[in-house]
């Protein structure tokens, strides 16, 4: 039973994930670190590159799965079950009142703990998973086995001794994070006051 | 003067002849093998002599190969520049002329815990002195010639440190790494177990049989030496999938559905996840990090990336509703970060390697094990639910504030005069005593201990915050939060920058698995008896405490 699993599982991996991955990883440098190998980037800035592109991918499946929507939609179920708990005291019957508060209490707890588990896997899917996947790539690819770090540094208090790829792949990771977030929350304000124009263009119109 | 060339052109010829006269030859039935597959080799030495068999990786490792900044500073500093080959068995039919059996201390033998049944005897097969070794014997070690080898070799092959940075191979009843053996039948010790010698001394052919360490990287080429001479080669054939830097054969998919378990228990009991990640990969997985670098060192990274992901959901929030005491939560996590960048990953990358790391990851098993046990109580589940009703009506608060506009104006900190030492604050409309410089002194501590054993660390912030600073669970969660999220950020960047990383494959399957987890697990928690499961899970962490701290002697 056990052996027919791990055949399985062995077939599966080989013939699916292993097989689809490789030309995946290929097309990959072929499209990102390959042209910048050809015009004599050093391998520093196009691992700092990756970083940047790495963060791109991350923003957009923000984006794509629409986490921010989800997580207000939560709020939103939550604040909607305190409400009900506001009107309780107004009950006369003092057991109703704890049966009904304790109740409440469970189902807040419950979309709470949800919601909690479900902003960890979107969190993961958001932010760990580019990185991981991102970075297992670049151990993957022969142009970044040799050296041990892509930036030497002399000998420090810190015992730092350089940046290794998966130091640089975050030098360009987190600040291009940060600095897409802001450009996408200042472009969302800019949409915003856009449709609100257009909003109030198409009212004073309606109302001619 | 032509006489006497003479003689010594015939009396060259002759030492020539003679050296290939005792050439030794071998052969093996395949020049591939797969790793942990038995491996036969045939071939004769010269008549009448004992059988000295080498069997080695035929690329030697200097400690200067290690990616590990404190793994190649302690090993430079001993052994220099001496390279060696990471896996080396010596198989013989003379055995005692390199190795004792003896019974010898294992387990805590110094420190705090150095004592029964923490200390215990294994029988292993102690390693002679270079000295003790006959000089006839010297001549026969393969690739290995001077003391210096044999002393780096004793080390990697008896030394806890030495077998998980370097042989990586499990030891024999939790004694020594195999290195000296022989046929089973000529000296019935469990090393020896599926080793077999026939050798005919008055021919001198012989026929081996061994199972080499099981986790060998794909591709390495192995060299056989027989009696001094180097007989052959054959390279290492893939058994499955290879982790390269976890240095394992493990299907993903497999770790995977493991992560997947992990994750639903993790939303289940809201615990002891980052414990359970690093169990799962000591022991299920068998992470055991590149050649040079202690598995330690590959495990700790992998934890911290994940326990990342927890403290990031919930700390934008509180961010966003003001509910940080800013006072207090600056010192406090600039404290843990300290402690886990500065501190916690150059003392642990040098002081806790596997052994140490596994014992006192133990015994945090337990003390939360212990825990999840005394929560399951129904006393403890009374009185959360109280607890619960203080923190949602504080809750409640914040949303009337929010809709009211208010929530700005009460979240603000408020005090009169500022010291480092101890000052009051108004928060949300109640008095506390801040005290800077002792959450600060707590962070290092604390961050020092989380980033030391790759973990977030809530299980010490929260019982710090509540019982030692005396201040309610709301003010304390969001502060906790800011504390894991410092131990995470400060201990995987000073691990990135020390040139330790994860495996990035096993991290992908292990995040891929506790998402997963983390979305069916509300789904199918209310089915589940949740009083049974957290009473399980404590039981398993109390399993795991015997087994990482060796309690009884089967687990060993």
């Amino acid at each position: 039973m056990l052996q027919t699993l791990l055949d399985t599982l062995n077939w599966l991996w080989l013939n699916v994930v292993a097989a689809s991955a490789m030309p995946l990883g290929e097309g990959l440098y072929g499209l990102t670190i390959a042209p910048l190998s050809r015009i004599g980037v050093p391998p520093f800035f196009q691992v700092l590159f990756i970083g940047l592109l790495a963060a791109g991918v991350s923003v957009t499946i923000k984006r794509v799965l629409k986490i921010e929507e989800k997580e207000a939609l939560f709020q939103h179920r939550i604040s909607k079950k305190q409400e009900i708990q506001k009107y309780l005291p107004a009950l006369k019957d003092w057991k109703l009142k704890k049966v009904l508060l304790e109740a409440t209490d469970d189902e807040i707890d419950e979309i709470y703990n949800t919601y909690i588990a479900y902003k960890f896997s979107w969190f993961g899917m958001v932010y760990l998973l580019p990185i991981f996947l991102t970075l297992f790539w670049l151990d993957w690819l022969p142009d970044f086995r040799g050296p041990r770090f892509l930036l030497a540094f002399p000998e420090n208090s810190l015992g730092i001794p350089g940046l290794s790829v998966p130091a640089t792949f975050f030098l360009g990771y987190i600040p291009g994070l940060i600095l897409l977030n802001r450009l996408r929350k200042r472009l969302g304000r800019r949409q915003g006051a856009a449709s609100c124009k257009a909003m109030a263009g198409a009212a004073k119109r309606a109302d001619a | 003067m032509h006489k006497k060339i003479l003689t010594f052109l015939i009396l060259a010829i002759f030492c020539i002849a003679g050296t290939v006269s005792a050439q030794s030859e071998g052969s093996m039935d395949q020049k591939e093998y797969g790793a942990g597959q038995p491996v036969t080799i045939k071939g004769k030495i010269e008549p009448g002599q004992d059988l000295y068999l080498v069997l080695c990786t035929d690329q030697l490792f200097k400690p200067s190969d290690s990616n590990g900044a404190k793994e190649r500073e302690k090993l430079t500093k001993k052994f220099g520049d001496t390279g060696i080959p990471p896996i080396y068995y010596m198989v013989t039919t003379v055995p005692e002329k390199f190795a004792t059996p003896k019974g010898v201390a294992m387990g805590q033998t110094k420190g705090l815990f150095a004592f029964p049944p923490f200390k215990y005897i294994v029988r292993v097969n102690k390693i002679k002195k270079w000295e003790e070794i006959p000089d006839d014997a010297k001549a026969n070690l393969g690739p290995i010639s001077s003391k210096k080898q044999w002393d780096f070799l004793i080390f990697t092959h008896e030394k806890k440190f030495g077998i998980n940075t370097i042989t990586k191979e499990r030891p024999v009843g939790g004694g020594n790494a195999r290195m000296i053996l022989t046929d089973y039948n000529i000296q019935k010790e469990a090393w020896n177990e599926g080793v077999s010698i026939k050798h005919d001394k008055n021919t001198g052919e012989f026929t081996v049989t061994l199972t080499p360490y099981k986790n060998i990287a794909p591709g390495t080429k192995m060299a056989i030496w027989a009696n001094g001479s180097k007989i052959g080669t054959y390279v290492v054939k893939p058994a499955g999938f290879f982790f390269k830097t976890a240095n394992t054969y493990m299907n993903p998919l497999v770790v995977l559905l493991g992560a997947f378990l992990i994750g639903v228990l993790f939303v289940i009991m809201g615990a002891a996840g980052g414990l359970f990640t690093a169990a799962f990969q000591i022991t299920v997985l068998g992470t055991k990090g590149p050649i040079g670098i202690n598995a330690a060192n590959t495990v700790k990274p992998t934890n911290l990336f994940l326990t990342l992901c927890s403290p990031l959901t919930g700390l934008i929030t509180y961010f966003k509703e003001r509910r940080f005491a800013w006072p207090v939560a600056i010192f406090f996590a600039i404290g843990i970060f300290i402690g886990a960048f500065f501190i916690g990953p150059t003392f642990s990358a040098k002081y806790l390697p596997l052994k140490a790391y596994k014992f006192y990851l133990g015994i945090i098993c337990l003390v939360i094990g212990l825990k999840l046990f005394h929560e399951s109580l129904p006393s403890t589940i009374e009185k959360k639910k109280a607890l619960k009703a203080v923190v949602q009506k504080f809750n409640q608060a914040i949303a009337e504030a929010k809709k009211t506009g208010k929530a700005a104006e009460m979240g603000k900190v408020e005090f009169d005069k500022f010291n480092f030492i101890k000052f009051n604050m108004r928060f949300w409309g109640e008095t506390f005593v801040a005290r800077p410089l002792a959450m600060l002194l707590g962070g290092i501590i604390m961050g020092m201990i989380a980033a030391s054993f790759g973990v977030g660390g809530g299980f010490m912030f929260m019982p710090f915050m509540t019982s030692i600073m005396g201040y309610p669970m709301y003010l304390a969660v969001p502060i906790a939060l800011a504390g894991t999220f410092a131990t995470s950020c400060g201990g995987i960047a000073k691990y990135i920058l020390l040139g330790y990383s994860p495996d990035w494959l096993m991290a992908v399957c292990i995040a891929g698995g506790a998402i997963a987890g983390g979305m069916v697990g509300p789904k199918i928690q209310k089915k589940l008896p949740e009083i049974f499961l957290k009473r399980l899970l404590a039981l398993a962490l109390i399993i795991v405490f015997m087994k990482y701290t060796k309690l009884l002697w089967f687990m060993r």
